[in-house]
Protein backbone atom coordinates (compact mmCIF):
# COMPACT_ATOMS: atom_id res chain seq x y z
CA UNK A 1 0.00 0.00 0.00
CA UNK A 2 1.16 3.54 -0.92
CA UNK A 3 1.72 4.75 2.70
CA UNK A 4 1.11 9.30 2.53
CA UNK A 5 5.00 10.43 3.39
CA UNK A 6 6.13 13.39 4.82
CA UNK A 7 7.98 15.48 3.40
CA UNK A 8 11.22 15.81 5.13
CA UNK A 9 13.93 18.64 4.99
CA UNK A 10 16.86 16.16 4.22
CA UNK A 11 14.97 14.56 1.40
CA UNK A 12 13.51 18.08 -0.07
CA UNK A 13 17.42 19.39 -0.06
CA UNK A 14 18.23 15.70 -1.43
CA UNK A 15 15.76 16.13 -4.21
CA UNK A 16 17.35 19.95 -5.32
CA UNK A 17 20.95 18.37 -5.42
CA UNK A 18 20.18 15.76 -7.39
CA UNK A 19 17.70 17.75 -9.84
CA UNK A 20 20.45 20.35 -10.33
CA UNK A 21 23.30 17.75 -10.87
CA UNK A 22 21.09 16.06 -13.28
CA UNK A 23 20.92 19.68 -15.45
CA UNK A 24 24.54 20.33 -15.39
CA UNK A 25 24.83 16.26 -16.40
CA UNK A 26 22.42 17.04 -19.35
CA UNK A 27 24.74 19.94 -20.58
CA UNK A 28 27.60 17.99 -19.91
CA UNK A 29 29.35 16.56 -22.81
CA UNK A 30 30.62 13.41 -21.80
CA UNK A 31 33.22 12.24 -24.11
CA UNK A 32 32.88 8.67 -24.90
CA UNK A 33 29.42 9.02 -25.44
CA UNK A 34 30.09 12.57 -26.90
CA UNK A 35 28.31 11.45 -30.49
CA UNK A 36 24.80 12.86 -30.65
CA UNK A 37 22.06 10.97 -29.90
CA UNK A 38 24.09 8.75 -28.01
CA UNK A 39 23.40 10.96 -24.42
CA UNK A 40 21.30 9.14 -22.37
CA UNK A 41 17.76 11.42 -21.07
CA UNK A 42 18.92 12.28 -17.79
CA UNK A 43 15.79 13.80 -16.43
CA UNK A 44 13.77 10.38 -17.00
CA UNK A 45 16.36 8.44 -15.62
CA UNK A 46 15.85 10.81 -12.45
CA UNK A 47 12.31 11.05 -12.46
CA UNK A 48 11.44 7.34 -12.92
CA UNK A 49 13.54 6.41 -10.30
CA UNK A 50 11.59 8.79 -8.24
CA UNK A 51 8.52 8.13 -8.60
CA UNK A 52 9.16 4.48 -8.56
CA UNK A 53 11.07 5.04 -5.28
CA UNK A 54 8.47 7.31 -3.83
CA UNK A 55 10.90 9.83 -3.32
CA UNK A 56 9.56 12.98 -1.58
CA UNK A 57 6.27 11.76 -1.63
CA UNK A 58 5.98 13.66 -5.18
CA UNK A 59 2.09 13.66 -6.32
CA UNK A 60 0.47 14.25 -9.75
CA UNK A 61 1.00 18.30 -9.18
CA UNK A 62 4.45 18.26 -8.24
CA UNK A 63 5.39 16.13 -10.88
CA UNK A 64 3.33 18.23 -13.63
CA UNK A 65 4.65 21.06 -13.04
CA UNK A 66 8.63 20.21 -12.14
CA UNK A 67 7.74 18.45 -15.95
CA UNK A 68 6.97 22.21 -16.78
CA UNK A 69 10.75 23.18 -15.54
CA UNK A 70 12.04 20.52 -17.20
CA UNK A 71 10.68 21.08 -20.29
CA UNK A 72 11.56 25.00 -20.10
CA UNK A 73 15.18 23.78 -19.34
CA UNK A 74 15.88 20.81 -21.29
CA UNK A 75 12.56 20.15 -23.79
CA UNK A 76 11.61 20.73 -27.20
CA UNK A 77 8.13 21.41 -26.95
CA UNK A 78 5.85 22.76 -23.41
CA UNK A 79 4.00 20.19 -21.74
CA UNK A 80 5.92 17.00 -23.37
CA UNK A 81 8.12 16.14 -19.93
CA UNK A 82 5.19 16.89 -17.94
CA UNK A 83 2.90 14.41 -19.58
CA UNK A 84 5.49 12.07 -19.33
CA UNK A 85 5.50 12.48 -16.00
CA UNK A 86 2.09 12.27 -14.84
CA UNK A 87 1.91 8.90 -17.38
CA UNK A 88 4.84 7.33 -15.19
CA UNK A 89 3.03 8.04 -11.87
CA UNK A 90 -0.15 6.63 -13.40
CA UNK A 91 1.50 3.41 -15.05
CA UNK A 92 3.53 3.27 -11.48
CA UNK A 93 0.42 2.86 -9.62
CA UNK A 94 -1.19 0.33 -11.58
CA UNK A 95 1.88 -1.43 -11.05
CA UNK A 96 2.00 -1.18 -7.81
CA UNK A 97 -1.83 -2.42 -7.89
CA UNK A 98 -1.43 -5.42 -9.01
CA UNK A 99 2.63 -6.12 -8.12
CA UNK A 100 4.55 -6.48 -5.09
CA UNK A 101 8.05 -4.54 -5.78
CA UNK A 102 10.23 -5.59 -2.75
CA UNK A 103 12.90 -8.24 -4.96
CA UNK A 104 15.72 -6.56 -6.78
CA UNK A 105 15.05 -8.03 -9.94
CA UNK A 106 11.48 -6.92 -9.75
CA UNK A 107 12.26 -3.48 -8.94
CA UNK A 108 14.29 -3.54 -12.01
CA UNK A 109 11.81 -4.97 -14.02
CA UNK A 110 9.98 -1.68 -12.76
CA UNK A 111 11.94 0.91 -13.25
CA UNK A 112 12.51 -0.50 -17.04
CA UNK A 113 8.62 -0.50 -17.24
CA UNK A 114 8.78 2.57 -16.66
CA UNK A 115 11.47 3.97 -18.44
CA UNK A 116 11.03 2.07 -21.79
CA UNK A 117 7.24 3.54 -21.69
CA UNK A 118 8.30 7.35 -20.67
CA UNK A 119 10.92 6.53 -24.23
CA UNK A 120 8.40 5.80 -26.15
CA UNK A 121 5.79 8.71 -25.14
CA UNK A 122 8.50 10.99 -25.94
CA UNK A 123 9.33 9.13 -29.59
CA UNK A 124 6.10 9.58 -30.32
CA UNK A 125 5.36 12.97 -29.20
CA UNK A 126 8.75 14.23 -30.51
CA UNK A 127 7.36 13.38 -34.37
CA UNK A 128 6.11 17.15 -34.08
CA UNK A 129 8.99 18.81 -34.19
CA UNK A 130 11.67 16.06 -35.32
CA UNK A 131 12.38 15.52 -38.93
CA UNK A 132 13.75 12.49 -38.68
CA UNK A 133 13.72 9.35 -35.82
CA UNK A 134 16.73 7.41 -36.07
CA UNK A 135 15.59 3.83 -34.46
CA UNK A 136 19.07 2.04 -33.91
CA UNK A 137 20.07 5.84 -31.84
CA UNK A 138 16.58 5.13 -30.22
CA UNK A 139 17.70 1.94 -29.09
CA UNK A 140 21.31 2.75 -28.06
CA UNK A 141 19.27 5.91 -26.01
CA UNK A 142 17.05 3.34 -24.27
CA UNK A 143 19.38 1.23 -23.10
CA UNK A 144 22.23 4.00 -21.72
CA UNK A 145 18.82 5.25 -19.74
CA UNK A 146 18.28 2.30 -18.28
CA UNK A 147 21.78 1.97 -17.44
CA UNK A 148 21.51 5.97 -15.84
CA UNK A 149 18.21 4.82 -14.00
CA UNK A 150 19.71 1.80 -11.86
CA UNK A 151 22.65 4.00 -10.80
CA UNK A 152 19.45 6.33 -9.92
CA UNK A 153 17.95 3.82 -8.47
CA UNK A 154 20.92 2.74 -6.74
CA UNK A 155 21.83 6.16 -5.27
CA UNK A 156 18.35 6.91 -3.98
CA UNK A 157 18.32 3.86 -2.03
CA UNK A 158 21.67 4.68 -0.65
CA UNK A 159 20.71 8.19 0.64
CA UNK A 160 17.49 6.97 2.02
CA UNK A 161 19.23 4.27 3.65
CA UNK A 162 21.44 7.03 4.99
CA UNK A 163 18.91 9.47 6.28
CA UNK B 1 -12.78 -7.69 4.51
CA UNK B 2 -10.63 -4.83 5.10
CA UNK B 3 -6.99 -6.19 6.77
CA UNK B 4 -6.02 -5.19 10.17
CA UNK B 5 -3.36 -2.66 11.17
CA UNK B 6 -0.42 -5.02 11.98
CA UNK B 7 -1.51 -7.25 8.58
CA UNK B 8 0.92 -6.72 5.95
CA UNK B 9 -0.60 -4.76 3.07
CA UNK B 10 1.65 -4.88 -0.03
CA UNK B 11 -0.65 -3.66 -2.61
CA UNK B 12 -1.60 -0.27 -3.10
CA UNK B 13 -5.54 -0.14 -2.54
CA UNK B 14 -5.65 3.57 -2.48
CA UNK B 15 -8.09 5.49 -4.72
CA UNK B 16 -6.31 6.78 -7.78
CA UNK B 17 -7.40 10.59 -8.90
CA UNK B 18 -8.60 10.07 -11.80
CA UNK B 19 -9.72 13.44 -12.32
CA UNK B 20 -6.83 14.77 -11.57
CA UNK B 21 -4.83 12.80 -13.97
CA UNK B 22 -7.56 13.79 -16.73
CA UNK B 23 -7.35 17.50 -16.01
CA UNK B 24 -3.70 17.22 -16.30
CA UNK B 25 -3.75 15.39 -19.13
CA UNK B 26 -5.67 17.76 -21.10
CA UNK B 27 -3.64 20.26 -19.95
CA UNK B 28 -0.62 18.99 -20.99
CA UNK B 29 -1.74 18.32 -24.50
CA UNK B 30 -3.43 21.68 -24.31
CA UNK B 31 0.01 23.28 -23.93
CA UNK B 32 1.79 20.93 -26.45
CA UNK B 33 -0.67 22.04 -29.01
CA UNK B 34 -0.58 25.80 -28.34
CA UNK B 35 3.35 25.43 -28.27
CA UNK B 36 3.13 23.73 -31.56
CA UNK B 37 0.69 25.99 -33.41
CA UNK B 38 2.31 29.49 -31.77
CA UNK B 39 5.77 28.40 -30.28
CA UNK B 40 5.17 29.75 -26.71
CA UNK B 41 8.39 27.73 -25.48
CA UNK B 42 10.19 29.75 -27.40
CA UNK B 43 8.85 32.89 -25.64
CA UNK B 44 8.89 31.94 -22.44
CA UNK B 45 12.74 30.77 -22.52
CA UNK B 46 13.59 33.73 -23.97
CA UNK B 47 12.15 35.48 -21.03
CA UNK B 48 13.57 33.20 -18.82
CA UNK B 49 17.23 33.38 -20.06
CA UNK B 50 18.42 34.22 -16.02
CA UNK B 51 17.76 31.01 -15.17
CA UNK B 52 20.37 29.59 -17.73
CA UNK B 53 22.68 32.53 -17.32
CA UNK B 54 24.28 31.29 -14.32
CA UNK B 55 24.49 27.42 -15.87
CA UNK B 56 26.34 28.64 -18.82
CA UNK B 57 28.18 30.74 -16.68
CA UNK B 58 29.42 28.14 -14.67
CA UNK B 59 29.95 25.68 -17.23
CA UNK B 60 32.12 27.93 -18.93
CA UNK B 61 34.26 29.12 -15.46
CA UNK B 62 37.06 26.45 -16.36
CA UNK B 63 37.61 27.26 -19.47
CA UNK B 64 37.76 30.98 -18.85
CA UNK B 65 39.87 30.77 -15.34
CA UNK B 66 42.82 28.36 -17.65
CA UNK B 67 42.56 30.88 -20.47
CA UNK B 68 42.75 34.24 -18.02
CA UNK B 69 46.02 31.88 -16.13
CA UNK B 70 47.50 31.16 -19.74
CA UNK B 71 47.21 34.71 -20.51
CA UNK B 72 48.77 35.54 -17.12
CA UNK B 73 51.69 33.28 -17.83
CA UNK B 74 52.27 33.61 -21.34
CA UNK B 75 55.84 34.94 -21.93
CA UNK B 76 56.23 38.51 -23.51
CA UNK B 77 58.94 36.89 -25.94
CA UNK B 78 55.78 34.19 -27.33
CA UNK B 79 53.97 37.09 -27.45
CA UNK B 80 56.23 39.22 -29.86
CA UNK B 81 56.78 36.05 -31.89
CA UNK B 82 53.39 36.08 -32.28
CA UNK B 83 53.09 39.61 -33.08
CA UNK B 84 55.54 39.26 -35.86
CA UNK B 85 54.01 36.70 -37.21
CA UNK B 86 50.37 38.17 -37.58
CA UNK B 87 51.92 41.22 -38.91
CA UNK B 88 53.45 39.25 -41.79
CA UNK B 89 50.26 37.87 -42.12
CA UNK B 90 48.32 41.74 -42.29
CA UNK B 91 50.57 42.32 -45.08
CA UNK B 92 50.09 39.44 -46.89
CA UNK B 93 46.51 40.02 -46.68
CA UNK B 94 46.56 43.72 -47.99
CA UNK B 95 48.21 42.43 -50.98
CA UNK B 96 45.82 40.06 -51.44
CA UNK B 97 42.90 42.75 -50.76
CA UNK B 98 44.63 44.76 -53.03
CA UNK B 99 43.85 42.25 -55.69
CA UNK B 100 40.74 41.30 -54.29
CA UNK B 101 39.62 44.82 -54.98
CA UNK B 102 40.98 45.39 -58.55
CA UNK B 103 38.54 41.73 -59.41
CA UNK B 104 36.01 42.95 -57.16
CA UNK B 105 35.94 46.16 -59.18
CA UNK B 106 35.50 44.20 -62.49
CA UNK B 107 32.88 41.92 -61.48
CA UNK B 108 30.94 45.07 -60.87
CA UNK B 109 31.66 46.08 -63.93
CA UNK B 110 30.97 42.78 -65.60
CA UNK B 111 27.88 42.66 -63.84
CA UNK B 112 26.61 45.97 -64.61
CA UNK B 113 27.23 44.68 -68.61
CA UNK B 114 25.59 41.56 -68.42
CA UNK B 115 22.61 42.73 -65.50
CA UNK B 116 22.92 40.27 -62.73
CA UNK B 117 22.46 41.89 -59.29
CA UNK B 118 24.73 41.55 -56.71
CA UNK B 119 23.30 38.72 -54.31
CA UNK B 120 27.12 38.26 -52.54
CA UNK B 121 27.40 40.84 -50.69
CA UNK B 122 26.89 39.91 -47.11
CA UNK B 123 27.10 41.53 -43.59
CA UNK B 124 28.30 39.34 -40.57
CA UNK B 125 29.11 39.33 -37.04
CA UNK B 126 31.86 37.86 -35.47
CA UNK B 127 31.16 35.22 -32.36
CA UNK B 128 33.34 32.79 -29.88
CA UNK B 129 31.69 29.82 -28.74
CA UNK B 130 30.94 28.63 -25.43
CA UNK B 131 29.40 25.88 -23.78
CA UNK B 132 27.44 23.90 -23.15
CA UNK B 133 27.70 21.80 -26.37
CA UNK B 134 24.76 19.60 -25.58
CA UNK B 135 21.47 19.66 -24.19
CA UNK B 136 19.19 16.91 -23.23
CA UNK B 137 21.32 14.94 -25.80
CA UNK B 138 20.97 17.36 -28.26
CA UNK B 139 23.62 18.49 -30.18
CA UNK B 140 24.00 22.26 -30.31
CA UNK B 141 26.15 25.03 -30.57
CA UNK B 142 25.98 28.14 -28.03
CA UNK B 143 27.85 31.02 -29.07
CA UNK B 144 28.47 34.64 -26.80
CA UNK B 145 26.09 37.09 -29.64
CA UNK B 146 22.45 37.29 -28.69
CA UNK B 147 19.74 39.84 -29.77
CA UNK B 148 22.01 42.61 -28.21
CA UNK B 149 24.19 42.15 -31.11
CA UNK B 150 21.55 42.55 -33.55
CA UNK B 151 21.92 38.85 -34.41
CA UNK B 152 18.26 36.84 -35.19
CA UNK B 153 16.45 33.41 -35.35
CA UNK B 154 17.14 32.05 -38.68
CA UNK B 155 19.93 33.34 -39.41
CA UNK B 156 23.11 30.59 -41.15
CA UNK B 157 26.48 30.61 -39.43
CA UNK B 158 29.53 29.82 -41.06
CA UNK B 159 33.62 29.36 -40.34
CA UNK B 160 36.43 28.80 -42.62
CA UNK B 161 35.55 25.83 -43.68
CA UNK B 162 32.11 26.15 -44.04
CA UNK B 163 28.63 25.88 -42.77
CA UNK B 164 28.36 25.22 -39.95
CA UNK B 165 24.14 25.54 -38.86
CA UNK B 166 21.55 28.18 -37.94
CA UNK B 167 20.43 30.45 -35.04
CA UNK B 168 17.27 28.64 -33.44
CA UNK B 169 17.05 30.61 -30.17
CA UNK B 170 18.42 33.98 -29.04
CA UNK B 171 19.04 34.96 -25.55
CA UNK B 172 20.01 38.34 -24.40
CA UNK B 173 23.67 37.64 -24.66
CA UNK B 174 23.81 34.35 -26.01
CA UNK B 175 22.55 31.73 -29.11
CA UNK B 176 22.04 28.90 -29.57
CA UNK B 177 22.69 27.44 -33.18
CA UNK B 178 21.16 24.07 -34.54
CA UNK B 179 24.44 22.63 -35.85
CA UNK B 180 24.17 20.97 -39.82
CA UNK B 181 24.53 17.43 -38.49
CA UNK B 182 21.19 17.74 -36.21
CA UNK B 183 18.38 15.75 -37.44
CA UNK B 184 16.53 19.09 -37.49
CA UNK B 185 18.41 20.61 -39.90
CA UNK B 186 17.97 21.02 -43.86
CA UNK B 187 19.75 23.51 -46.05
CA UNK B 188 18.80 23.50 -50.00
CA UNK B 189 22.22 22.53 -51.84
CA UNK B 190 23.76 22.44 -55.31
CA UNK B 191 26.68 20.83 -56.93
CA UNK B 192 29.79 22.87 -57.32
CA UNK B 193 30.60 21.27 -60.81
CA UNK B 194 26.40 20.35 -61.58
CA UNK B 195 23.39 22.06 -61.17
CA UNK B 196 21.03 19.30 -59.61
CA UNK B 197 18.96 21.35 -56.65
CA UNK B 198 18.83 19.20 -53.85
CA UNK B 199 17.67 19.55 -49.90
CA UNK B 200 20.45 17.98 -47.92
CA UNK B 201 19.78 17.01 -44.13
CA UNK B 202 21.41 16.08 -40.79
CA UNK B 203 20.67 12.65 -39.49
CA UNK B 204 21.77 13.22 -36.15
CA UNK B 205 25.31 11.27 -36.17
CA UNK B 206 28.09 13.14 -37.97
CA UNK B 207 27.13 12.91 -41.32
CA UNK B 208 24.42 14.47 -43.69
CA UNK B 209 22.34 12.87 -45.78
CA UNK B 210 20.41 13.16 -49.23
CA UNK B 211 17.65 10.20 -48.99
CA UNK B 212 16.26 10.47 -52.38
CA UNK B 213 18.56 11.46 -55.40
CA UNK B 214 17.29 10.15 -58.69
CA UNK B 215 19.39 6.99 -59.48
CA UNK B 216 19.74 8.56 -63.42
CA UNK B 217 21.32 11.71 -62.44
CA UNK B 218 25.37 11.38 -62.69
CA UNK B 219 26.94 12.08 -59.10
CA UNK B 220 30.38 10.88 -58.19
CA UNK B 221 31.66 10.08 -54.68
CA UNK B 222 34.08 13.31 -53.84
CA UNK B 223 31.46 15.63 -55.49
CA UNK B 224 31.45 19.15 -53.43
CA UNK B 225 27.92 20.43 -52.20
CA UNK B 226 27.49 24.34 -51.81
CA UNK B 227 24.57 25.99 -51.26
CA UNK B 228 22.15 27.43 -53.48
CA UNK B 229 20.95 30.48 -52.14
CA UNK B 230 17.23 29.66 -53.40
CA UNK B 231 15.83 29.73 -50.30
CA UNK B 232 16.54 33.46 -49.22
CA UNK B 233 18.55 32.09 -46.12
CA UNK B 234 21.29 30.87 -47.07
CA UNK B 235 24.22 33.23 -49.37
CA UNK B 236 25.07 31.52 -52.18
CA UNK B 237 27.84 29.08 -52.70
CA UNK B 238 28.80 27.95 -48.98
CA UNK B 239 30.82 24.85 -48.68
CA UNK B 240 28.73 22.16 -47.25
CA UNK B 241 30.40 19.20 -47.34
CA UNK B 242 31.75 16.51 -49.78
CA UNK B 243 30.35 12.84 -51.09
CA UNK B 244 31.91 10.16 -49.38
CA UNK B 245 28.94 7.31 -49.93
CA UNK B 246 26.40 6.60 -52.42
CA UNK B 247 24.13 3.65 -52.15
CA UNK B 248 21.47 2.74 -54.29
CA UNK B 249 18.19 2.93 -52.19
CA UNK B 250 15.14 -0.83 -52.65
CA UNK B 251 13.47 0.52 -55.42
CA UNK B 252 16.48 1.57 -57.47
CA UNK B 253 14.69 4.59 -58.34
CA UNK B 254 16.66 6.70 -55.97
CA UNK B 255 20.38 6.86 -54.53
CA UNK B 256 21.04 7.41 -50.83
CA UNK B 257 24.00 10.09 -50.58
CA UNK B 258 26.21 10.27 -47.41
CA UNK B 259 27.82 13.57 -47.01
CA UNK B 260 30.77 14.33 -44.77
CA UNK B 261 30.57 18.02 -43.77
CA UNK B 262 33.50 20.37 -44.04
CA UNK B 263 33.13 22.04 -41.29
CA UNK B 264 33.36 20.81 -37.81
CA UNK B 265 32.63 23.32 -35.01
CA UNK B 266 33.92 21.27 -32.39
CA UNK B 267 37.24 22.34 -33.42
CA UNK B 268 36.91 25.54 -33.71
CA UNK B 269 36.11 28.43 -31.24
CA UNK B 270 35.12 31.23 -33.65
CA UNK B 271 31.99 31.36 -36.02
CA UNK B 272 30.58 34.02 -37.99
CA UNK B 273 26.82 34.80 -38.08
CA UNK B 274 25.25 36.50 -40.95
CA UNK B 275 23.20 39.14 -40.38
CA UNK B 276 21.66 39.64 -42.91
CA UNK B 277 21.94 39.69 -47.11
CA UNK B 278 21.76 42.99 -48.58
CA UNK B 279 20.60 43.23 -52.28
Amino acid sequence: MIIKKKLTRSEFITGCILFISTFFLSQINIPLIAKSGLMPDYFLALFVTFVAARFMGMNLYTLFLLGLVVDLLVGQLIGQYALIFIIIYFINFLLNKYFVFKAPVMLVAQHLILITISLIILLVSSLSYELYINMDLFVIKWIITCGVCLLYQKLIKFLINKS
Amino acid sequence: MKPSKKELRLFNTSQFPLFSLIILLLLSFSLMGLDYRKGIHHDIRQKSTFLILPIIYVLNLPNNISKSLEDLFKSKSILSEKNKELENKIIDLSINMQKLNLIKAENRQLRKTIKITNSLSINSISADIILPKINNGKELIVINKGLKDGIKIGQPVINNTGLIGQIIFIGSTFSEINPITSKKYMVPAIFEKAVDNLIVRGNGTEYLEVSMFPAHREVKIGAVLVTSGIDDTYPKGIKIGRIIKISPQPNNQFNHLLIAPFSAPKSHSQVRVFLRKSR
